[in-house]
């Protein structure tokens, strides 16, 4: 578009407008005086196209209205106003707290008597955790531990006698060994080929399983291993560090001294082995005693004696029997030479 | 009693855009003042009423739009979607949209004739005739035009804006306003020219 003709065409308008005529205008730009004849012949037209005045009616009735309009939205502002934004604030975060506790509340009643694969278990483990997480005091959290440890044997007998299928995850005491699997914390775990077993498995030693409930009241294991601080999250007692447990057998053993022995290997609560001394298992609340008696050699020096049943030892002494320390003084007689 | 619209005030030099004075009307209408909206219907229901009235070209249809685009931007203030700046390019922007939904329609809807027994068959006066036929071919060529030719048409020659003030209520620039100007009335006259070879 020529950028001459637009301004020529704006100045016709213009010069129109204050009162020149139409040829007048034209005769400024004779070459395009037929194209923007055509044009301010147009605009004419268009200015003719309404030029009807607004009645008056027409105003008052619309403004009266607005007006009503506008009063009616000052009154709900006002209204919705009425409460403060602190009162507003307050009043939504109370109804929110006691929809959670209420609701919270209730989940976990219902929750509380869940079983593995039922829909609220997630939220009773997650309540479990979250309790032994805020449970500061050792002994309580031992005793919270041992207490989630037997919840876990419970809800496998639950389901088995249910005769449901579900996986489950539970630690336990290996109580006796069968052909086809051993059996653990009364609970009989069935092994397979497919089964991870991890390491030698023994009677009296304390074992993760995690495998599938059978209609037919055992469990079949998936793997099956001697229980790691690794599963302490899931309920189970938190265990002195293995490498604690190794320094003990190893200095009973360099010392000579006869293992700890064991008679029954029963118990299936570790909470309730009362193996290395009942009192011990709170060793960490008696940190100051057993300086006392730092006297009786290095066994007597382990901070936290293990609260885990120990039934390895009881065969101990029938592997390592060393009786050639004994039979020394034999050796004495030189008098021959 | 009727608003008697003077051209030559129309047409008056352009006074540009007082971007404090709408902030501060706009603060107005934002609490809801009755006198805010009051001074902004005053100001601006004449401007969205007759550029309804102009792209119609019916009476109580525009009357209706006009009503309607003060209602909605009472409801944009309350809900705080109202215009920033620039209440009167806000208000006629919403009543072209209105017109352009009202136009539609009108197209849409099916002519009903009327049983020409109840019809008044006495011919008009051959002035009022020609008057009548005239506006019609008008109106016509007016519509077969697009809505911002149409726009820019309504503003500077229905309204009587200048360059400045078209731009501004378009939200458009200047330059940009001299283009569809030029458009609007080439395309008038040729659709005129049709009508009237037809």
């Amino acid at each position: 578009m020529n950028d001459r003709l637009l301004l020529a065409l704006e100045d016709c308008l213009q010069s129109m407008q204050n009162g020149d005529s139409q040829d007048a205008v034209l005769a400024r730009y004779p070459g395009h005086s037929a194209e923007l004849r055509s044009l301010l012949d147009a605009s004419q037209i268009a200015q003719g196209i309404d030029r009807d005045p607004i009645p008056q009616k027409v105003l008052s009735t619309g403004r009266l209205h607005l007006l009503a309009q506008v009063d009616e939205a000052r009154k709900k502002r006002a209204s919705h106003k009425a409460i403060s934004p602190l009162m507003r604030f307050s009043l939504v975060t109370g109804f929110v707290l006691v929809f959670l506790i209420a609701g919270g509340n209730g989940l976990l009643t219902a929750s509380a008597s869940s079983l593995p694969g039922d829909p609220l278990y997630g939220i009773k483990r997650t309540a479990e955790n979250a309790h032994l997480m805020f449970t500061f005091n050792p002994a309580q959290k031992l005793a919270l531990e041992d207490e989630y440890y037997q919840l876990r044997i419970n809800e496998t007998e639950a389901l088995l006698a249910n005769q449901r299928t579900v996986q489950v995850k539970f630690s336990g005491l290996v109580e006796s060994q069968f052909a086809d699997g051993w059996l653990v914390s009364g609970i009989r775990v069935i092994v397979n080929p497919q089964t991870e077993v991890d390491g030698e498995i023994t009677s009296g030693m304390h074992v993760d399983v995690e495998g599938l409930t059978q209609a037919n009241g055992t469990v079949l294991a998936q793997s099956i291993h001697p229980e790691s601080d690794e599963n302490a999250g899931d309920g189970a007692i938190h265990s002195p560090a293995s490498g604690e447990e190794h320094a003990t057998e190893t200095s009973q053993s360099e010392s000579g001294e006869t293992p700890h022995t064991e008679d029954s290997p029963t118990n299936s609560g570790r909470g309730t082995s009362g193996e290395g001394g009942g009192g011990e298992t709170v060793s960490a609340t008696q940190s100051d005693n057993s300086g006392s008696d730092q006297g009786s050699g290095d066994v007597t020096k382990t901070p936290q004696p293990t609260r885990k049943f120990e039934p390895m030892k009881t065969e101990a002494p029938t592997k390592t029997p060393e009786p050639s320390k004994t039979n020394e003084p034999t050796r004495t007689p030189e008098p021959t030479k | 009693m009727v608003v008697h619209l003077d051209r030559a005030e129309m047409w008056k030099p352009l006074h540009l855009f007082d971007v404090h004075t709408d902030t501060v009307e706009l603060e107005g209408l934002r609490a809801l003042d009755p006198q805010a909206f009051s001074a902004a219907y005053d100001e601006y229901f004449p401007i969205i009423l007759r550029f309804a009235r102009y792209r119609l070209g019916d009476e109580t249809e525009a009357e209706d739009i006009a009503n309607d685009v003060f209602t909605r931007l009472l409801e944009a203030v309350r809900s705080r979607r109202g215009p920033d700046t620039n209440l009167k390019a806000w208000l006629l922007a919403t009543a072209s949209h209105a017109v352009n939904d009202a136009l539609r329609k009108i197209y849409r809807r099916p002519v009903e004739l009327l049983d020409s027994d109840l019809a008044d068959l006495t011919p008009l006066p051959p002035e009022i005739a020609e008057t009548n036929e005239r506006t019609q071919v008008i109106r016509l060529a007016l519509s077969k035009l697009k809505p911002d030719l149409q726009n820019v048409l309504a503003l500077r020659f229905g309204q009587g804006f200048s360059l400045e003030e078209t731009a501004n209520s378009m939200k458009i620039k200047v330059n940009y306003v001299k283009q569809l100007q030029f458009r609007a009335l080439a395309a008038l006259h040729l659709e005129m020219e049709e009508a009237t070879n037809e």
